[in-house]
């Protein structure tokens, strides 16, 4: 009995994460619907604030690194938006800048300056802020197991689980059936703003981010 | 050319904020040195206020300060994070609201550093280091002794750092570390108290 457990568990292990891996990726596949819309403010509420710069608690986890301090997210004109992280202390760590629909360093902190960490981390923050999705053509699913979410078109898998009302719940970036980032967010309706955004960025550089709103 | 102009306008711009040149510079060096050589212990509140100049936005953190001879700081932010620096002689203990990460001084170069401008700022002692250019100017309320970064790494990160001391030389009242880039982060010191007991045991994250 004893000999037969250990084959059993693994077995049983192995078709539980197989399971559990196809369910997450079947997840936005068998649509029941799909219309092709231009995605608004009215779809849902965007992260950037047009008007103020909005302050998040920040932590960073990276490559056995973990990083902590503010960031700040604010409009400086029609086209750019400057992302900057400090750190308690006061150090800059990054300004990353979003500006003609791309996004760039424009400053990092020397020993933080490695090429595939930077090309991920702004990946992420253009996506965790919904930089790159307003105004950008979708299909407005529904299936069986998700009541309505947008895939995203010019992305190969990239999904966006939200409500007019409720705001965001999650976005879920796949690479070959494979999921990259899965981000998710709290949402408060009375201010209509997001309290806090968490990223987890899988593959070779995994990276987890989570930025908590600071009020003032 | 603008490197000139810089020399020339320095001492006007400093003239223009109420400082001028000190004239006994070897007095003002020896008042600090004694203020530095008499403190044993200094706790303080802190308020830091850094400058984005870029985006014209303030970040305030305010904490709390303990340092005890030798080499023993406990920098805490309550603010809008609670975030502990402890340096214990050459170990860094830094907890943030998730995690506790301890640091040994001497195989990293970057804690070193900062531990370095920071034990020596709260001293007041910096200006000794060879790594700045000292100039010594006072106003009606402060001595200020700018500090202009001499090596490459120091360069990279600071333009200038200005340390204000009050006009009694008791301890340092305020610190303006001004990067290349513009960006300003002021420390003010409050409520401070000199040569308190202090028990050592503040100094340990168990």
């Amino acid at each position: 009995m004893q000999q037969l457990r250990k084959p059993y568990l693994l077995l049983s292990s192995f078709f539980l994460i197989s399971f559990f891996v196809s369910c997450r990726i079947s997840k936005f596949k068998n649509l029941k619907q799909c219309n092709r819309v231009v995605i608004t403010n009215k779809a849902f509420e965007p992260v950037l604030n047009k008007t103020k710069a909005t302050k998040y608690k920040a932590s960073i986890d990276v490559l056995k690194n973990h990083l902590t301090g503010i960031i700040i997210v604010k409009q400086t004109d029609s086209v750019s938006t400057h992302i900057i992280f400090v750190t308690e202390i006061g150090m800059k760590m990054f300004d990353f800048e979003w500006k003609n629909n791309g996004m760039n360093a424009a400053y990092v902190f020397e020993p933080l300056n490695k090429p595939t960490l930077i090309k991920a981390l702004l990946s992420n923050f253009k996506q965790m802020l919904l930089l790159d999705v307003f105004d950008k053509s979708a299909g407005y699913c529904s299936n069986k197991k998700v009541k309505s979410y947008y895939e995203l078109e010019g992305y190969k898998q990239r999904y966006i689980i939200a409500d007019s009302l409720k705001g965001i719940f999650s976005q879920n970036i796949f690479n070959k059936n494979r999921k990259s980032c899965f981000i998710s967010y709290k949402f408060a309706t009375e201010t209509n703003t997001y309290t806090q955004i968490k990223c987890t960025q899988f593959g070779l550089v995994k990276i987890k981010t989570e930025l908590n709103k600071i009020d003032e | 050319m603008y490197k000139t102009l810089i020399f020339i306008l320095f001492p006007i711009i400093s003239l223009s904020q109420g400082f001028k040149t000190v004239k006994d510079t070897t007095a003002l060096k020896q008042k600090i040195e004694s203020m530095s050589k008499s403190t044993i212990s200094i706790e303080s509140d802190f308020t830091q206020e850094k400058n984005l100049s870029m985006l014209s936005e303030k970040i305030i953190s305010k904490g709390h300060f303990v340092f005890k001879k030798e080499n023993l700081l406990r920098w805490e932010y309550n603010t809008p994070s609670k975030y502990l620096i402890l340096i214990n002689k050459d170990k860094v203990i830094i907890k943030d609201e998730k995690k506790t990460t301890k640091y040994d001084m001497n195989s990293n170069k970057v804690f070193k550093e900062i531990n370095d401008i920071m034990l020596s700022c709260v001293q007041g002692t910096i200006f000794k280091s060879n790594k700045f250019k000292t100039s010594y100017f006072e106003s009606d309320k402060y001595y200020k002794l700018e500090l202009i970064p001499q090596v490459k790494n120091m360069k990279d990160s600071f333009k200038k750092i200005n340390l204000y001391f009050d006009k009694t030389v008791t301890s340092v009242a305020k610190v303006e570390m001004i990067e290349s880039n513009e960006d300003l982060t002021l420390l003010d010191f409050t409520n401070k108290k000199l040569n308190a007991a202090i028990a050592e045991t503040i100094f340990i994250v168990k």
